[in-house]
């Protein structure tokens, strides 16, 4: 059970995953995006870290914060869509007076995206009031755009009339394209946002009967939706209804006290209006609708929810409603389950899609604009289309938090042949996409690529080591013995990442299959601490291993003077990770002599030290630390 | 050619750069902006990197500038490249990974890369096999060409799995070490071959190729990681005469795909030889087994023989001391008694008139002989110890011996299975240690102990590689320089044509 305070907490890491993003990463913009969906109940903290991070940081980062926004409002929409909104002006206006003139620029092309995209709901993206100040303010500062802006508002921004039914018109007008299939998955993931919402509430107070009928009827709602096809002018009433309502839970779970400004929606505040806009509405969209279907009609339905939320008298519509509420109580878990299964409310696949489409013109980490090859390249190789390769790229769903590009890679058409002449081979701008893009930090010394920040970070604190390593000329470094073709066989690359060259942390950053590791050493040297003797003067002192000087820090815990990740062993002081390392060699020496051999796990990638059987390194590491 | 200090070449995206060092000679490079890779590998920007003994080709993704000092032979821009292509055939590999991944009936792209000499082959497994590497997977690199050295001494032929990033400096990277290495380092398996063509002993190459190839598809087998990624396999030069060989490497390897690097003919002949196992879909419902084509990179030069003993000596060397980045310290131990060793030398069948490193000492004069590091006074020093060596004479003599001994071994044309070799003692022969056979000689320990009988050390993998500085047969004693401090390893010798002077 979540409570206010962990939901603080969410917000709390949250930020301070913010303030890796420090560059234009679209991995990590993508992972948090994906981590403001996963908590989405505490939608509330996750995006005052984010105005937070957009306030605090240096300038030259605050366009960062802002694709992430931007990345956020697209991909999820509701709540964070009402939530930035009602601070968006502001926000957007004080930014970009503090920003230079090339992030300014880049300001108005991520403006212009806002003024015509939609969000997964097919609603506007922001408030209109928040869009027309920023317009406004951008047409003041911008003499030489101003022209331009004019000419994008006549052509494509509908959002410039504010009475609620011209407003909700031209939401129908403007998504001619979009067909009630699509329309009915975009309703349905926004019931879904609504339900985690509610149920986070839920966890918070779960004596509120309110709220569980709710979750109830919502998830009916969406049994309508994917069950029967509704036309248009129907779902359209839903999106509005629903649209409505939604703002109303939001404000409800956001108290309006942490928002210095009204927040800047297009319908009427909850509660008694909101009601009234409720079964108005419903009376003259919906009032048409057969009265037998009644029970049917999810408008009626969300009036229903309403009517629940605020105890006015029950309409004809809630009585027909709560029938057929109650056999679909039961049968909650199947309905749920049929939906996911029919596919009908992944979200997460619709959402992720469309992050930050390729064609905008992003500063590319590797460098500046690119000349692809001018003409075709010869042609050998069946190679797919542009937009599969776009698509692939698009589509970071896949690239989990800690990126596999593997699994971002789906070449379905794409044969070794060549037989087929006719095809044309991708420019290698699509490649560079493909290769370097997808993976956006270049280590400085060997070029290696990494997705993260951690991930680079700990590749270059790898460097720093072994470079500190080879320089020290005290130490004798030699060619190991090759493995036995029996050992060979019986080898996993783990354990060499895992040993190389002090590489320990590298090894479980560094390769995948090191997940398994039976533990983290870093994280476990961090505990292993000697205070320090009264008898030492200087406060320093040798690793008896790797001949490295340990100083003393002073830990805040015990309030004693230390040494850090040390461990104390026959009166002899080691770095515990040299300890640990040289002492799991040891082992498996002593294993080998003892004829101990443990059998191989041939399923997984386990990082078994005891499988090395090098025998060269073992001995110069006793030569170095006899025992 | 002397750069005569920094100058700069600017590269349009697509195209390439191309540069020869020689041994003599050294290039210091630096990206100055874009990005560019080298046989597939991406080059750190803004970071010093020095080339020795290369030739080489940058690929431009971007408008790059690259900036560079020192001496070498040539350097030129050329707009072709086949770096798109190979690009391509990379992303139809992992595809194919993808599949195989997802289905138990499909083997992971197992690939065999032939072509004539200088074809670039050992280029394109490199592309391979880095941009494997780059998708995060461990692709396996099978080099069956003895006049290289993957990951090890030339003359052995191994399997190796590729772990982290090439060492474009080095070619590919560094077995494991007992310190810090500059870059991961891998742990190969490794198997002494002795010579440097194939034809000196067809059998014993073949004997190795199936011993080597039982041990990849064991690995693949309690390996998943790397058998979801594959295996690339290098070979030497081969021709359509060895089409019988090729037949064995794919059988052995379970191959699935060919290239054949510009040969038209080779392709041809291989598309009909495998026409029956040739089913171009990734379904599932039979193994995929296609032969492709490319063209071969107009990059391409030729490696003359002077150049191929030179980068076999700078690897020789490399084994014991290391390389700039990472400096070794090889052991020699001296005065040891001939009769604690156990020596067999591997029977050069046919000698062959080319690069064989055996004639080593009539070529001391070229400079392109000499170790890598070492000026016109040292060689001076050199051709004076030489001299005052007797053993000089001794090892023209021993090249005598064995082209006598040719004529006494059978020469077997179409070499018969593996099992019935093994028996014959045509493959190796114990020999009782004497200066005229080592003296200088490369040596491999191999994991068979001194007693054990010929089958196991046949069937046994390489521990670790000896050069014997010295040997005196009045006193009996021998002194070895070893990679590794300690004892004298218990195990069985073996030894083919290589000779390195230190």
């Amino acid at each position: 059970m979540s409570s206010e305070k962990e939901l603080q907490l969410v917000g709390e890491d949250y930020y301070s995953s913010l303030t890796e993003l420090t560059f234009n990463s679209k991995p990590l913009i993508t992972t948090l995006t994906i981590l403001a969906q996963e908590n989405i109940s505490a939608a509330k903290y996750i995006t005052n870290a984010i105005i937070k991070r957009i306030t605090k940081c240096v300038p030259s980062q605050k366009l960062y914060s802002l694709y992430l926004l931007d990345s956020i409002c697209k991909n999820i929409g509701s709540p964070y869509t009402v939530l930035f909104g009602s601070n968006l002006s502001n926000l957007f206006i004080e930014t970009y007076t503090l920003v230079d003139d090339v992030q300014r620029k880049k300001m108005i092309d991520l403006f212009k995206t806002w003024k015509v995209t939609k969000s997964t709901s097919g609603m506007p993206l922001f408030p209109h009031e928040a869009i027309q100040m920023i317009e406004k303010f951008l047409i003041k500062v911008t003499k030489p755009n101003a022209q331009q802006l004019g000419n994008q508002q006549q052509r494509g921004n509908p959002l410039l009339h504010s009475n609620g039914q011209q407003f909700f018109n031209n939401g129908n007008i403007n998504n001619k394209p979009q067909t009630p299939q699509t329309m009915t998955k975009s309703l349905i993931s926004e019931i879904g946002n609504l339900q985690s919402i509610i149920s986070g509430r839920l966890a918070l107070n779960p004596n509120n009967a309110k709220d569980s009928q709710k979750l109830v009827i919502l998830d009916q709602l969406k049994n309508i939706l994917s069950s029967s096809a509704l036309g248009p002018s129907e779902l359209a009433g839903i999106q509005q209804q629903l649209k409505e309502f939604s703002s109303g839970e939001i404000q409800t779970t956001n108290p309006p006290v942490t928002n210095n400004q009204p927040i800047h929606i297009h319908t009427p505040p909850p509660n008694q209006g909101f009601v009234n806009n409720i079964s108005s509405n419903s009376s003259s969209t919906m009032i048409n609708a057969n009265v037998n279907t009644m029970a049917l009609n999810p408008a009626a339905l969300l009036s229903s929810i309403a009517s629940n939320n605020n105890h006015v008298q029950q309409s004809p519509s809630f009585t027909a409603n709560n029938n057929s509420v109650k056999p679909n109580n039961i049968d909650m878990n199947t309905l749920f389950n049929t939906l996911q299964s029919t596919g009908l409310i992944n979200l997460n696949k619709s959402g992720n899609m469309a992050l930050h489409p390729p064609q905008s013109n992003k500063p590319g980490i590797i460098g500046g604009n690119v000349q692809p090859r001018k003409g075709p390249l010869k042609p050998l190789v069946n190679l797919p289309s542009t937009s599969i390769l776009q698509s692939i790229l698009t589509n970071t769903k896949q690239v989990k938090p800690k990126s596999d590009v593997r699994s971002a890679l789906d070449y379905s058409d794409f044969l070794p042949t060549n037989s087929s002449n006719s095809s044309k081979l991708p420019n290698i701008r699509e490649f560079q996409k493909l290769l370097f893009e997808s993976k956006p930090i270049k280590c400085n010394n060997c070029g290696k690529r990494f997705t993260d920040t951690q991930e680079s970070q700990n590749h270059m604190d790898w460097h720093f080591r072994i470079n500190k390593r080879l320089k020290d000329t005290a130490s004798i470094n030699t060619r190991s013995h090759y493995l036995s073709l029996e050992d060979f066989v019986l080898f996993k690359e783990s354990e060499i990442l895992g040993e190389g060259g002090d590489s320990t942390t590298e090894a479980n950053n560094d390769s995948r299959d090191v997940t398994t590791a039976p533990s983290d050493n870093s994280s476990d040297a961090s505990k292993h601490y000697i205070v320090i003797p009264d008898d030492c003067t200087d406060m320093s002192t040798i690793c008896n291993i790797c001949k490295d000087t340990l100083k003393g820090v002073f830990h805040d815990e015990t309030g004693e003077w230390v040494w850090k990740n040390a461990i104390q062993v026959n009166q002899k002081i080691y770095h515990w990770i040299c300890y640990n390392e040289t002492s799991s060699k040891r082992k498996a020496e002593e294993d080998k002599i003892r004829g101990v051999s443990k059998k191989p796990n041939l399923n997984g990638l386990k990082f078994d030290v005891s499988l090395l059987k090098s025998l060269s390194t073992i001995n110069s590491l006793s030569t170095i630390n006899p025992s | 050619m002397d750069s005569g200090g920094k100058s700069q070449v600017n590269i349009p995206a697509g195209s390439e750069w191309r540069f020869e060092v020689d041994f003599s000679q050294e290039l210091t490079i630096k990206v100055v902006s874009g990005v560019v890779e080298i046989n597939g590998t991406e080059l750190p920007n803004n970071f010093d990197l020095k080339f020795k003994g290369v030739k080489l080709s940058i690929f431009c993704y971007q408008d790059s500038i690259i900036e560079y000092y020192g001496t070498f032979s040539s350097e030129y821009v050329s707009d072709e490249s086949v770096v798109p292509q190979y690009v391509a055939l990379h992303f139809a590999l992992q595809n194919f990974r993808n599949k195989a991944a997802t289905n138990n009936n499909l083997n992971a792209p197992r690939v065999l890369v032939i072509g004539g000499k200088d074809s670039g082959k050992t280029t394109l497994s490199k592309v391979l096999v880095s941009y494997a590497v780059k998708m995060d997977s461990f692709p396996m690199v099978v080099n069956l060409d003895p006049q290289e050295g993957v990951y090890t001494m030339p003359g052995a032929l191994s399997a190796t799995v590729v772990n982290d990033v090439l060492d474009v400096e080095q070619g590919w990277g560094q077995s494991i070490l007992s310190g810090a290495s500059a870059f991961h380092p891998t742990q190969p398996a490794v198997t002494y071959y002795g010579y440097d063509h194939i034809n000196s002993n067809p059998s014993y190459y073949r004997y190795n190729i199936q011993k080597l190839a039982s041990v990849v598809d064991k690995r693949l087998e309690n390996d998943e990681m790397v058998r979801q990624t594959g295996v690339i396999i290098d070979t030497p030069a081969l021709t359509n005469k060895d089409s019988s060989l090729i037949e064995e490497i794919v059988e052995a390897f379970s191959v699935n795909l060919i290239i054949v690097l510009g040969n038209e003919r080779l392709f041809i002949d291989l598309k009909k030889t495998f026409s029956e196992k040739i089913y171009e879909s990734l379904d599932g419902q039979k193994q995929f087994f296609n032969v492709l084509k490319f063209s071969k990179s107009g990059g391409c030069v030729d490696k003359d023989d002077a150049f191929i003993r030179a980068r076999q000596q700078s690897l020789i060397k490399q084994y014991f001391y290391g390389d700039r980045k990472q400096v070794l310290s090889p052991y020699t131990i001296t005065s040891i008694d001939y009769s604690r060793l156990s020596v067999y030398r591997i029977v050069e069948s046919n000698k062959v008139n080319t690069t064989s490193a055996t004639d080593n000492s009539e070529n001391l004069d070229a400079s392109s002989v000499l170790p890598i590091g070492m000026d016109a006074e040292e060689k001076a020093l050199l051709e004076e110890l030489e001299q005052s060596k007797a053993d000089a004479a001794v090892m023209s003599a021993s090249t005598v011996k064995k082209e006598q001994e040719k004529e006494e071994v059978p020469i077997s044309e179409a070499p018969a299975e593996p099992e019935a070799i093994v028996t014959d003692g045509e493959l190796i022969e114990k020999l009782e240690p004497e200066s005229s056979s080592l003296q200088n000689a490369v040596i491999a320990f191999v994991h068979a102990d001194i007693d054990e009988p010929m089958t196991k050390v046949l069937d046994s993998g390489v521990l670790c590689f000896g050069y014997i500085s010295d040997a005196n047969d009045l006193k009996k004693k021998l002194s070895v320089l070893l990679p590794v401090q300690g004892n004298l390893p218990n195990k069985t010798i073996v030894f083919g044509g290589f000779r390195y002077v230190d």
